[in-house]
């Protein structure tokens, strides 16, 4: 020891007086003291021996068990816990006495209190030791977790009705996309079948007619006067567009059978050329040129394709303006790993309010214009089947230009 | 034969139709181009089979059946199937003529046994250029079986 205070020589009696006197006072404010801190302590404090005997437990102990403090201090603190604890805490102590084998001193942990009335609730307790010659003493601090475990249990049970509606609302998401997918179908297989059945009894009117020509020609030795020959002609006027429109249904039904487009390369340019040649007729008699630039290979079904080309070029010779000879110029740029397509004219244009519900079923471009109304309709359905758009830009008289998308990918 | 012959041999032929125009335009088309001295008309299956099922002695079986698919009752297939595994009957050719231009009607047909596919034709031009070319091929260029 090299402490200079101890080696000091002088007055050791009375300062040895002084020093118990003072001593005592000091542990008598100690004493205050840590009866002060135990009985303000909201948390429960328990003071036990060597034999689990309850030595020291404040106002909190007595509060959170509901046993009065006298019934606490001399029993065993086994009394605060439920079974199997109850009948093994005394084990517990002898078996860390013996081996120093903590389970909860000096480590703390969670566990199950009992309170005077049985019922269990959780609780976190810190376990310190005293140490002491006459046998070591045990300090136990428990903190009532009961409002915490509820917190958390509402939380988990929240977390699970939260992840049980998210569950439900994605099923019923899934069921509503499947029932929108099986109406989708049965609408186009009801077109196909109602196109389809529509056909043969609008042949028997036609036929029914001929026959009734022939009928009387061969009885009477005329068929009408002027006034039933206009009837008649305005019956098969009438008959032609109904059997336009349901061919033009069948084949716009035909276009979503089937999950995906057959796609392989098609040469555009190839494919262009085609479409004009199978056109000719209706150039030609407009007096149409059509202008088409270098068009790339395309990844796309080829018939669903040229029925694209088709419908827009025969609309660019269709809506010509009068007086002015019809141009028309096929162009493809790429875009955003995209083919655009465009198909321009110089014709009559398209009004600006009706750049997307030309695209609409039955919907005519033009009241002066024969038509059923449904070569966009065609068109805009096998673009977007293909992963693809179409769109127009136009002014009135100022002619139109259709454009359409394909995707580039793998066109190599 | 001799295409004399032929035209003398009394040609008879069964249409199977339920659609009184359609087998009207067919007569018309057979009369005017003075194909058949006889078609007979039946408007469903069942009649068919009591038709081509007469004593042969009574009244002839015809040369060439033309025969409807979707007829009410026992439908056009049935007759076909019928007709191809009858030993008595299955001599006699089928023309399907229908209003179905199915891959799968084309397809069920001929593993049925039929002899021709024709689906019908629009109009009166069409229906004389059909009936033109069945007689062409079928009671000019072929030889049929002997009764």
């Amino acid at each position: 020891m090299t402490d200079p205070d101890l080696a000091a020589p002088s007055d050791a009696t009375t300062r040895d007086v002084t020093g118990q006197k003072q001593a005592l006072v000091e542990a008598r404010a100690k004493e205050q003291l840590w009866r002060a801190v135990l009985a303000t302590a909201v948390d429960p404090i328990i003071v036990i021996d060597q034999t689990g005997t309850i030595l020291e437990a404040n106002a909190a102990t007595s509060r959170l068990f509901g046993y009065e403090q006298p019934a606490l201090v001399g029993s065993n603190v086994s009394m605060l816990m439920p079974e199997p604890y109850r009948s093994e805490h005394d084990g517990y102590i002898r078996r860390y006495i013996e081996t120093g084998e903590a389970k909860i001193i000096g480590i703390g942990r969670e566990v199950e209190a009992q309170r005077a009335d049985g019922t269990l609730f959780p609780i976190a307790l810190a376990v310190s030791e005293v140490v002491d010659p006459a046998g070591n003493l045990y300090a136990g601090i428990i903190h009532d977790l009961s409002d915490l475990r509820a917190a958390t249990d509402s939380l988990r049970r929240a977390n699970e009705q939260l992840e049980q509606r998210v569950e439900e609302r994605t099923a019923a998401l899934e069921q509503s996309m499947e029932e929108l997918a099986r109406s989708n179908r049965d609408l186009e297989h009801f077109a196909y079948i109602a196109s389809h059945d529509l056909q043969a009894p609008l042949r028997n009117v036609r036929q029914g007619l001929e026959l009734l020509d022939e009928h009387l020609l061969a009885t009477v030795g005329s068929r009408f006067d002027d006034e039933a020959e206009e009837l008649r002609g305005l019956v098969v006027a009438a008959v032609s567009r109904m059997e336009e429109l349901i061919q033009g249904l069948l084949m716009y039904s035909r276009v979503q059978r089937g999950s995906s487009p057959s796609r392989r390369v098609v040469d555009l340019a190839e494919l262009a050329d085609e479409v004009v040649k199978q056109l000719r007729l209706d150039l030609d008699e407009a007096g149409a040129i059509v202008v088409t630039d270098d068009l790339p290979a395309v990844l796309a079904d080829p018939v669903q394709l040229r029925q694209v080309l088709q419908n827009l070029i025969q609309n660019a010779v269709k809506y010509h303006a009068p007086g002015r000879q019809p141009k028309i110029v096929i162009t493809a740029r790429g875009i955003d790993g995209q083919w655009a397509i465009s198909v321009a004219d110089n014709g009559i244009g398209v009004n600006s309010s009706l750049h997307e519900r030309i695209f609409e079923l039955f919907r005519r471009g033009h009241p002066d214009y024969e038509g059923v109304g449904l070569g966009l309709s065609i068109a805009q359905r096998i673009v977007e089947r293909h992963g693809g758009r179409i769109w127009v830009n136009s002014e009135p008289n100022e002619g139109a230009t259709f454009t359409f998308t394909l995707p580039k990918e793998s066109t190599t | 034969m001799t295409d004399v012959d032929r035209r003398q041999a009394a040609i008879r032929i069964l249409l199977v139709d339920d659609n009184l125009l359609d087998a009207k335009a067919t007569v018309h088309a057979a009369m005017k181009l003075r194909i058949a001295n006889t078609i007979d008309v039946v408007a469903d299956g069942g009649a068919a089979l009591d038709y081509l099922r007469r004593d042969p002695t009574e009244t002839p079986r015809p040369d060439l059946v033309l025969l409807d698919l979707d007829l009410p009752g026992m439908d056009g297939r049935d007759v076909l199937a019928t007709m191809k595994s009858d030993p008595e009957l299955r001599r006699i050719p089928v023309v399907i003529l229908t209003t179905s231009a199915d891959e799968a009607d084309v397809l069920t047909t001929y593993d049925l046994g039929a002899n021709a596919f024709i689906t019908k034709p629009g109009g009166l031009d069409g229906w004389l250029e059909v009936v033109s070319k069945i007689e062409g091929f079928w009671f000019t260029l072929v030889e049929l079986p002997p009764k």
